[in-house]
């Protein structure tokens, strides 16, 4: 298990790099630069031109991604802002334990409410407690994002005066958004528990351990649970990962400094060391999160960390390692 | 490595002996010699699935939805395009079924007339992504090893870059259009069905019954298709039905991009953000484009579950 | 048992790495937090409002200016909340000409001039202002590259120490030195040279206040500095400017708010006094009827021009005269206004505000194309008979920015347009994308823009759009049209600027429809009502410093 947690934390580098190079390629060939953006509204051909050539853009495609590579990874440096000449690195240390906030409150409410939810409505299916969750979490992932936090807004906000309507400080600027931001997150967990359980309540073993008499619910926590657990947790990552930089609308509903709108306001200017910097260290994070993920699931399947044992060589399914002449 | 190995048919007496999942249905059914395999699968499965009235339920309204587009022409009471300044933003009333907008045009005729185009272009983008991701995914689950690792690892790749800049390349590279515009909403989420699928084999990969049909020579693509995913693709299905609403009103968002559909044609998710400024003060704009969207959710998530249940092969139907 | 205990590890870890990253971040303070170097602050703020019976006013804004270098790219509120700590020479607001800085100004030759300050200028870390730090000003701002109205300076040099004198060459345009006067923030080279960070995050200007708070993306707090402010003189007396007055409020505090729907809700909610814009359906809630009437005092003023330029190259059809005026004449201005702006605004006759000194008043009544679709017709009628051409064969592309309203204004075009029976499309792009678009000859016929109120005069925004020398619309669709120039530099030349040239510029453009005026937006403020007069400066923006408060009432 160890080796492979060391090997999949080596194998971060490679995908780092290659995000590197993919984010600076694609900026490449976005069109439009920066440099219209930094030169204002009415700059003149000439001078457009002449910061062009400052800024290095003419030079060759190899010679500006070795320049990038060389800085970026060597250097460390992940340079600063064309158009407020911000060091990147220090932007993004503010406003990621903002995002990271955001996307951990999601995920823990996806899983203290989604799968309770989900769970009632397999044990219960076809009865009015599945049919009412279940359409509250098809109207919960239905509901357009802005909408939602606008009427959240008004309510708590205006109405009420519970909560502020925007900005951030203490914990409780944090409420509104993450209750915006966070039902669709529920709604999917809450679906995916469900689905899952009712495929493994109906497993031969769950039959058997009734046949066996023991209660219910310790069937549901012990057998049922664990065996349903692996799409929702892998839903978990997914749902992590896509809100680690986009969590665009919210943040500019509320005007929470975070890493959706600087990397969005980066991609609109082509401020490339932003966009960079941002997606390379996104991509950092998700993959360590991807791996956390895949070592949960080590720990609810022994079948599966047997194989992260084993490097998946013995138990794979390629009959040409098992046979020879396979089929 | 292939996958598509020289057709074998496993033995139908091997069958019994494992005494799992498809083989024993199959199995029931002895004059199964004579009709191809996969039409009769297919049938079976549709028929199980129109047994479930919930299901059956969604699917009705999913193509009423579909029928409904296809004939906006002939229902519509008015032109999507006709601009009527006296008339801006009148309340739902027996003449203007859901009102009108802020250029006084008639909200329900535009709502039917960009079932068109929500309606492909959410379902197109799911399928697309639903069909690579199933295929990446079985791929990386079945062979594991480095396979997995490096399709594992382009996985990572893909998320970490934004959809954004995915949407801009894209529209750069290939141009705009409707195809492009499915790709453009697609690819982005490939990496998320790829990792359901694969995390679906991650168990299977042990099970007994695998083993045995490998033993026997059965090939990967009759393994896979037949016997490892029907039992891992439900999640898939619950992700898939449920990302529809998600692609429909991402459509919108890279409409400025030259993607997506452009004014005056009319797109569910172009008009929740048209309206995004009088919510407070209009708010049926928004509630009747967000009701369309909630009703074709909801009625593929029926279906889908109806779907899910009729693969399950635990289940007594 | 042993998966729970697991699984309550894991989610027990993953709070608590929450829990710590936020406990690092704890809320009010970030890693771009203003240091407040080499300045003094009359009081260090620790909490959120401090409300201890000092004068604090709170306004919100749409967007964080990020960087308080003096020379960074200035956009409009940035450069009005910048003169917080900031000043000019001269301040140019609503077309009126503020001494600030100077006594006054001379032309002592051919684009020469001189300019005397005052001789007690001190900036917040106490340092004597004189003409070398002008000098080294406008060389600070010339090497940014920033700003393109430095383009005419061609020497800047101390004559002694109060008394500067700046030498421009041919292409300065008439009022472009007082452009140049009051575009550029002047600091002293010590205090610039004593900052570790180019004044980024430490601004030290002339004014009387000081950067106390800055936390990026949400919020900048200016307090008054401890050192004071220079200028003794008081409202009425000579070399008093409105817009850095002390004496009205010690606190000023800018919130970012990025959505505009919110501003409305934050200024309900009392967490802002000054909304600095609302949109037009948010007025309603404060006017009669609204729910929120009697709780703030609204402002409306003359905002933005849309300008429709169109594509005169050889690549877009609408390089035929009778095709663009088929157009021109295709359009209701104010059906524009009344769908597109909500009725809030005016149809434009002119290529410019009519607020500006030498537009001349003749414009609101001559024939701007007005609205006739016979006319139109029978314009795209010629066309169509000389290129042999069918209605439906022509295509016209609008080209725009996805901003919202523009897109509307676009859209209601559109369907004007498509009256006459030729395909009209929408292109929005976003910015970059657009400007790449508008800058080549192909994709586009006819581009719609927002010019913002700039200048005191029509000739400046003439000059930098249409100068076929200066402009990057060179690139793009400009058509080379010597007339034009001839009649472009006669009104530009300071010599020869009169209302009499503007207009046959003016007039010249029109009957060639190269550009037209569409429509002009009104910006809206709103304010509590203790506040009892909102001064703006600048760009329409806020001068809180300028404006009244009745503190007594404030709750």
């Amino acid at each position: 298990m160890k080796r492979y947690v060391i090997k999949r934390i080596l194998l971060i580098i490679p995908v780092v790099i290659i995000v590197a190079i993919l984010v600076f390629t694609i900026m490449y060939f976005c069109p439009g630069d920066p440099v219209s953006v930094i030169l204002g509204g009415h700059a003149s051909d000439i001078e457009i031109a002449a910061k062009r050539a400052e800024m290095g853009f003419d030079d060759p495609y190899i010679l500006q991604l070795g320049k990038f590579l060389f800085n970026f990874f060597i250097k460390g440096d992940l340079g600063r802002s064309y158009i407020t000449d911000q060091s990147v690195i220090e932007v993004i240390m503010a406003r990621f334990p903002r995002t990271l906030i955001f996307s951990l409150a999601c995920i823990i409410l996806s899983v203290i409410i989604g799968i309770p939810l989900g769970m009632v409505a397999a044990v219960h299916r076809n009865s009015w407690g599945d049919r009412i969750s279940m359409i509250f979490a098809l109207i919960g992932s239905s509901l357009p994002n802005f909408w939602l936090a606008l009427q959240l807004v008004i309510i708590f906000a205006l109405r009420l005066g519970w909560l502020p309507a925007y900005g951030i400080g203490g914990i409780k600027y944090y409420i509104l958004p993450i209750m915006a931001a966070s039902l669709d997150g529920i709604a999917q967990e809450a679906r995916q528990t469900r689905s899952s359980m009712l495929e493994v309540i109906r497993s031969d073993y769950v039959t058997t351990a009734r046949a066996k008499g023991i209660p219910e619910r310790k069937i549901l926590i012990r057998h049922v649970l664990p065996n349903a657990l692996i799409p929702v947790i892998q839903t978990m990552g997914n749902i992590f990962a896509r809100s680690l930089g986009g969590a665009l609308l919210i943040e500019t509903v509320f005007s929470i400094p975070g890493m959706g709108v600087y990397l969005q306001t980066g991609i609109a200017n082509r401020d490339y060391p932003v966009v960079r910097g941002s997606v390379v260290f996104l991509a950092v994070v998700f993959s360590i999160v991807m791996l956390l993920v895949d070592i949960a699931f080590a720990y609810i399947d022994p079948r599966i960390k047997a194989q992260y044992e084993n490097h998946g060589k013995k138990n794979t399914l390629s009959p040409g390692r098992q046979q020879k002449g396979g089929a | 490595m292939k996958i598509m190995e020289k057709r074998i048919r496993c033995p139908q007496e091997d069958s019994r002996r494992v005494g799992h999942n498809m083989n024993s249905f199959l199995a029931e059914n002895e004059s199964m010699e004579a009709i191809p395999k996969k039409q009769s699968y297919f049938v079976i499965i549709m028929q199980r699935v129109f047994k479930n009235p919930v299901a059956t339920t969604g699917l009705i309204v999913f193509v009423i939805m579909v029928l409904l587009a296809v004939l906006a022409p002939l229902i519509a009471p008015y032109d999507y395009v006709e601009m009527n300044p006296l008339n801006r933003f009148s309340s739902p009333s027996w003449k203007h079924l859901c009102g009108t907008d802020d250029f006084g045009r008639d909200i329900f005729s535009r709502l039917l007339y960009g079932a068109r185009y929500s309606l492909s272009l959410g379902v197109a983008a799911q399928i697309l992504q639903l069909t690579l991701g199933v295929f990446l995914g079985c791929i990386a689950g079945y062979y594991g090893g480095r396979t997995e690792q490096i399709i594992m690892r382009a996985c990572d790749i893909m998320q970490a870059i934004p959809n954004l800049l995915l949407a801009i390349i894209i529209s750069t590279a290939l141009g705009i259009g409707f195809i492009n515009t499915v790709i453009a909403l697609g690819v982005g989420h490939v990496a998320s069905s790829c990792r359901l699928i694969r995390a679906q084999f991650l168990p299977l990969r042990e099970l007994e019954y695998v083993e045995a049909e490998r033993s026997i020579n059965c090939s990967a693509s009759r393994l896979i298709f037949r016997h490892l995913l029907p039992n891992a693709v439900s999640p898939l299905i619950v992700q898939t039905t449920m990302g529809i609403g998600g692609a429909i009103t991402s459509a919108a968002a890279l409409s400025f991009l030259g993607l997506g559909v452009q004014p005056p044609t009319p797109e569910w998710g172009a008009m929740l953000t048209a309206a995004t400024p009088y919510i407070r003060y209009y708010p049926y704009m928004i509630y009747f484009p967000g009701i369309c969207i909630a009703i074709v959710v909801m009625a593929l998530n029926l279906f889908g579950d109806g779907l899910r249940d009729a693969l399950d092969p635990k289940l007594k139907q | 048992m042993k998966l729970k205990k697991s699984l309550a590890l894991a989610l027990t870890a993953v709070m608590l790495a929450g829990t710590l990253t936020a406990c690092k971040s704890s809320g009010t303070t970030t890693g771009n937090e203003s240091t407040a170097g080499t300045t003094a602050v009359i009081k260090s703020d620790t909490g959120e409002s401090s409300d201890t019976g000092e004068k604090k006013v709170i306004i919100g804004v749409s967007a964080d200016p990020e960087t308080f270098k003096p020379y960074s790219s200035l956009y409009d509120w940035r450069y009005t909340m910048l003169c917080m700590v900031y000043q000019p020479l001269v301040l140019v607001s609503q077309n009126q000409e503020y001494k600030v800085m100077i006594t006054g100004y001379e032309k002592v030759g051919d684009n020469v001039f001189e300019v005397s300050l005052y001789e007690n200028i001190y900036d917040t870390a106490g340092n004597h202002f004189t003409a070398e730090d002008v000098v080294f000003s406008y060389g600070k701002a010339m090497e940014s590259g920033n700003f393109s109205k430095l383009n005419s300076l061609v020497a800047i040099e101390a004559l002694d120490d109060y008394t500067v004198k700046f030498t421009c060459d041919d292409t300065l345009v008439s009022g472009q030195f007082t452009l140049i006067l009051s575009q550029i923030f002047m600091i002293t080279q010590a205090a610039y040279e004593a900052s570790a960070d180019e004044m980024a995050l430490s601004p030290v200007g002339t004014t009387g206040y000081v950067v106390d708070r800055y936390q990026a993306g949400a919020n900048i707090i200016f307090a008054k500095s401890a050192t004071g402010y220079w200028q003794t003189a008081k409202k009425g007396e000579e070399g008093y400017c409105f817009m850095f007055d002390t004496d009205n409020v010690d606190i000023v505090e800018y919130d970012f708010i990025t959505e505009s729907s919110q501003m409305a809700i934050a200024l309900q909610t009392g967490a802002i006094d000054v909304a600095s814009r609302i949109s037009t359906m948010d007025l309603t809630l404060f006017e009669e009827g609204g729910e929120a009437f009697g709780t703030a005092d609204t402002y409306e003023l003359t905002g933005q021009h849309y300008t429709a330029t169109f594509n005169c190259s050889e690549d877009s059809v609408c390089s035929d005269l009778n095709l663009r005026k088929a157009l021109a004449y295709s359009w209701d201005s104010m059906g524009i206004v009344q769908m597109a702006l909500d009725g809030m605004g005016e149809p434009a006759t002119a290529l410019n505000h009519n607020t500006r000194l030498d537009y001349d008043s003749a414009f609101d009544s001559w024939d701007y194309y007005d609205y006739n679709l016979e006319t139109a017709k029978k314009y795209l009628q010629t066309y169509l008979d000389e290129t042999g051409k069918a209605a439906g064969d022509v295509t016209i592309t609008i080209l725009v920015v996805n901003d919202t309203y523009l897109q509307k204004v676009a859209q209601t075009m559109q369907t004007y347009i498509m009256q006459l029976g030729v395909n009209c499309e929408v292109a929005a792009f976003d910015s970059v994308t657009r400007k790449s678009i508008r800058n080549s000859t192909e994709g586009w016929n006819i581009a719609v823009a927002k010019s913002t109120v700039t200048d005191q005069y029509l000739v400046s925004t003439m000059d930098m759009q249409f100068n076929r020398d200066k402009s990057a619309s060179k690139a793009g669709g400009w058509v080379d049209d010597d007339t034009l120039q001839e009649l472009l530099l006669a009104a530009c030349k300071e010599e020869t600027h009169t209302i009499q040239t503007v207009s046959a510029f003016e007039q010249y453009m029109k009957e060639q429809c190269y550009a037209l005026g569409v429509c002009v937006d009104n910006v809206y403020l709103a304010c509590d009502t203790w506040i009892t007069e909102l001064v703006t400066g600048p760009y329409d923006m806020v001068a809180p410093c300028a404006s009244t408060y009745d503190w007594t009432a404030k709750k």
